[in-house]
């Protein structure tokens, strides 16, 4: 049994690093749509629920919770998206660079090429590494030698993955402050007070309706 | 021919892009390791919950109250209920995240020595330079914790979120409605 559940976590633990072990900025946004839809949908059945409200504010608050939860998705698809794109791009192309990733491309005569689009950092350093390996050098030289030709290459690559990742994780909380608490309640008002004045409407009409029909009037 | 139009095209559109890119500001990051302190807090999940909840407490109440397409009624008890959602929401979700968080960065360690590995990747375990295999377990914890966070949350939301919500919520108007009805009594 314990074996099982062994076997079962560690598969789980392997898919989870698979797809999400190095971007942590695409698991916040997945986890976050996820989220926000049980978190509406839960919304809008207390509302419904809550007796101390009057129809009007329950047709006015239930499309409110339910608007909010496919906006806040929507914008989080149409903002925080291309914000986390952009941020990325930033990064590979070396428009943010930190000190020790700067004088690297100074020193490899690179840095005339930063931040142009097609500039992609870690290629770059790839490609120095690859001609590195090829070298007559580093074929003839020991374990120790090779590890201290590769070194300064080693350590740009792992600088700029941890920039990638800060940056992601900056540029996705920005975008989901910007879509959650800007553009979301923004557009949800609107909807769900549209909604609002069709229902009662609706619900007046009906009540008129049954008036007109129980005193005999047409209507 | 068309081919050769729409090649133009890609190439117009393609040039356009690059000079825009290039317009935009490049930005030198002096202190590197704070930069990744604030990326590494804000891509942990609790702080993460944290900081939106924040800023949606001081914005989404607000929108509510002044929105000019509903009564006056309702925009206050619709501002009431989204105040009290957020401030539910976000503590019950830095809870859970924070709790989640915690659980994985003990079931997940860079080897055997440092404790359990049960939560860790393969990879992650045969990595030979520490700083990266650390950097790498930072990421997966992050990572498992949300979803471990997520899938307690699916029971919470029904269970704790949506009904703390609503009794805050009614507490807060009914104190609200009284308080205007003894205001509307001294005005008489």
């Amino acid at each position: 049994m314990s074996n099982v559940f062994k076997n079962i976590t560690k598969s789980l633990v392997e898919t989870v690093y698979k797809y999400f072990g190095n971007s942590s900025g695409n698991m916040l946004l997945l986890t976050s749509i996820i989220g926000v839809a049980l978190s509406s949908i839960a919304q809008t059945g207390a509302v419904l629920l809550n007796k101390n409200y009057s129809t009007s504010q329950k047709a006015f608050m239930a499309p409110q919770e339910l608007a909010e939860g496919c906006m806040t998705i929507f914008s989080m698809l149409l903002i925080t998206r291309p914000i986390q794109g952009l941020a990325k791009k930033y990064v590979s192309s070396g428009k943010i660079l930190t000190t020790d990733m700067k004088k690297y491309l100074e020193k490899h005569s690179l840095l005339e090429k930063r931040g142009n689009a097609d500039f992609n950092l870690p290629q770059s350093v790839n490609n120095i590494v690859e001609k590195i390996k090829i070298s007559d050098e580093f074929v003839k030289a020991s374990e120790n030698k090779r590890n201290k030709l590769l070194f300064e290459h080693t350590e740009v690559l792992n600088s700029y993955d941890r920039t990638l990742d800060a940056t992601s994780a900056i540029a996705t909380t920005a975008g989901g402050i910007l879509s959650t608490a800007i553009v979301s309640p923004l557009i949800k008002n609107l909807v769900a007070s549209k909604y609002q004045s069709v229902t009662m409407d609706t619900i007046s009409k009906y009540n008129n309706g049954c008036i007109a029909n129980s005193t005999g009037l047409k209507i | 021919m068309r081919t050769e139009s729409s090649h133009h095209n890609y190439a117009f559109k393609a040039s356009f892009y690059d000079r825009f890119f290039k317009s935009l500001p490049n930005k030198d990051i002096v202190n590197a390791e704070k930069f990744n302190k604030i990326g590494h807090a804000l891509a942990s999940p609790h702080w993460n919950r944290l900081a939106l909840g924040c800023a949606a407490i001081c914005s989404q109440p607000m929108w509510d109250y002044f929105n000019p397409k509903v009564d006056n009624d309702t925009a206050k008890a619709s501002a009431i209920r989204t105040g009290s959602k957020i401030v539910v929401c976000t503590s019950v979700g830095f809870t859970i995240r924070g709790l989640a968080h915690k659980i994985v960065k003990k079931f997940a360690n860079g080897s055997p020595e440092e404790g359990s590995t049960l939560l860790t990747p393969k990879e992650i375990l045969s990595e030979t330079n520490v700083a990266v295999r650390n950097s790498k377990l930072k990421l997966h914890r992050n990572a498992f914790s949300t979803l471990l966070a997520l899938s307690v949350m699916m029971f919470t939301n029904f269970l704790i979120d949506a009904p703390l919500t609503t009794l805050v919520a009614n507490k807060i108007l009914k104190k609200s409605n009284m308080n205007n009805k003894s205001e509307g009594n001294k005005n008489v």
